[in-house]
């Protein structure tokens, strides 16, 4: 039951991890905020690479934490 | 964009008036000798950086100095070139740097000291990278003096937040000297795809977009949030004359005469204007009978005269990009034209954009694309980046009488003898020498919510939020 527990929320975890940056409202009020495109200075790629290390971050967190479950 | 809010220069544009008319901004006054090779300018006694350290002259200098300390390596060293020793500093020829023209007076007083007289100096104190900056905080944070947790600023909104890659966060500054910004918050999502920038405003989740899906321009435009503002930016393409068969001249004449490039804006459907000259329309100099024409017959001849009868004989070329939907669908369309007026072949190749910059400065392709936005509403802007020892000049092209002429040009205060001289220094680049192709001058296309008022479009696209309002 644990091991089920542990590889869904690591699936919604990861999910909305990769997912909330890009919606992000910084906690914002949205009435007082003016919200544009900017165009970036630095390859797509680093911010993608950047979801191998949160990934991991977020699995090895939730191992530790779900390892006395299993 | 982000630092155009978070500082202030010396001085600023009225970006409501025609002429952009220059204003006060950290400096209360200004005023030169009689032949403008001395600059004094008094500063406001107000200010205070967000810290709440009083902002004094020494910051103004500093900027100044970091600007052209070889330490910084800054791309735009050249900019300030004009102040007395500032290129010898800046290149290690000087290591006295008491020598270089900028001495702080008082606390408020600031003199700058000429090489040669230069009517528009003060023009260049608008620029980002002259703004003031805090040496101390600099020391004490080093390559993180940028963070939101370690940045000091000056201007009408302070950095909350800089998730690297993903968005930015501007707030309120509320020890600004000026009247207050308008609006409490602004949120810029970074985003590299302009489709989906496209999908988030029509979600409501964008209230403004500027750099639109070039395929879409033509159902945009019929959109009331749709809006279009000239600007005094080009878009041309490079040649890097010393890699064949690029070095030689008459192949840059064909390729530049065989291009239609009122084909080329018609096809991006986004209101750019062709361009044949080297400074955009709007601009002092600009001359729409100045440069190559198309012609495809003479062309064709050109390229005979080149040695390439045979056009089997022409090597493949290869024309590089940064990655964007726009310059991929116009780079296709040269592609396309030097194929059938021309008979000839081009590789494409597009790169991230830092990548894309790496590559310019080591490895120029045969042909790059490249824009130019103005810093200055001046020619000389458009000018200089192209001097043989300008780092942004990636053509490995040099000209001693076009050196001459545009050095010589910025420090003569007479306007029409200086038009003489930038429509000389035009024809060498666009008629003669070639190692530029211009194709057009921009024209800004943006979807503006109809929540936003004052949303700032100008001539030379500094976007400055501080008078923006949201309706609800």
């Amino acid at each position: 039951m644990s091991k089920y527990l542990f590889i869904v929320l690591s699936a919604v975890f990861l999910f909305t991890g990769c997912q909330k940056k890009q919606s992000a409202d910084y906690g914002l009020d949205l009435n007082k905020t003016f919200r544009m495109h900017f165009k970036p200075n630095l390859p797509h790629w680093i911010g993608q690479s950047l979801l191998i290390p949160r990934a991991l971050w977020c699995l090895t967190t939730l191992w530790k934490v779900s390892w006395p479950m299993i | 964009m982000v630092l155009n809010n978070l500082m202030e220069g010396l001085v600023a544009y009225d970006l409501t008036s025609e002429n952009l008319d220059l204003v006060p901004a950290l400096a209360l006054s200004w005023e030169s000798n009689e032949n403008a090779s001395e600059w004094t300018f008094k500063l406001r006694k107000d200010v205070k950086w967000s810290d709440g350290v009083a902002f004094t002259a020494q910051h103004a200098a500093d900027g100044l100095f970091r600007l052209i300390d070889p330490k910084t390596a800054a791309k735009y060293a050249y900019f300030v070139y004009g102040i007395k020793n500032a290129k010898p500093f800046s290149t290690g020829e000087l290591k006295d740097v008491s020598q270089v023209g900028i001495n702080v007076i008082d606390d408020y007083t600031i003199k700058i000291t000429l090489e040669k007289p230069m009517s528009f100096f003060p023009q260049l104190l608008t620029h980002v990278p002259t703004f003031p900056v805090r040496l101390d905080v600099i020391e004490k944070y080093g390559d993180t003096w940028t963070e939101a947790k370690n940045i000091v600023t000056l201007g009408p909104y302070k950095l909350k937040v800089w998730d690297h890659d993903k968005a930015i966060v501007l707030e309120q500054n509320k020890t600004y000297f000026g009247s207050p910004a308008k609006t409490p918050f602004i949120l810029g999502y970074i985003i590299n795809e302009t489709t989906t920038a496209r999908n988030m405003f029509d979600l409501g989740r964008l209230d403004a977009q500027m750099d639109l899906p070039a395929n879409e321009l033509g159902i945009l435009r019929e959109r009331k949030e749709f809006d279009e503002q000239p600007i005094l930016g080009i878009f041309y393409f490079g040649f890097n004359t010393k890699k064949p068969p690029m070095d030689n001249l008459n192949v840059r004449k064909a390729i530049s005469m065989a291009i239609d490039k009122n084909e080329i804006v018609k096809m991006l459907g986004g209101g750019q204007i062709p361009l044949n000259g080297w400074v955009p329309k709007g601009m002092m100099g600009y001359d729409e009978n100045m440069g190559l024409k198309l012609n495809v017959e003479q062309a064709n001849a050109l390229l005979d005269q080149a040695g390439y009868k045979d056009r089997s004989k022409f090597p493949r070329i290869t024309l590089s990009f940064n990655t964007n939907d726009n310059h991929k669908r116009l780079a296709e369309n040269v592609q396309a034209q030097l194929k059938k007026n021309l008979g000839i072949q081009v590789d494409l190749k597009n790169e991230e954009w830092k990548v894309y910059l790496d590559s310019l400065r080591t490895d120029p392709p045969h042909i790059f694309r490249l824009g130019w936005l103005a810093d200055i509403p001046d020619p000389d802007n458009f000018m200089n980046f192209l001097l043989s020892d300008s780092d942004n000049n990636h053509t490995n092209w040099g000209n001693q009488r076009f050196d001459k002429l545009v050095i010589e040009a910025a420090s003569v205060t007479d306007q029409e003898k200086r038009l003489e001289m930038y429509e000389e220094a035009q024809r060498i680049l666009v008629e003669k020498d070639i190692p530029v192709m211009p194709i057009y001058t921009m024209v800004e296309n943006m979807m503006v919510h109809q929540r936003v008022k004052n949303f700032p479009t100008n001539a030379i696209s500094q976007l400055k939020f501080k008078n923006l309002e949201i309706t609800n």
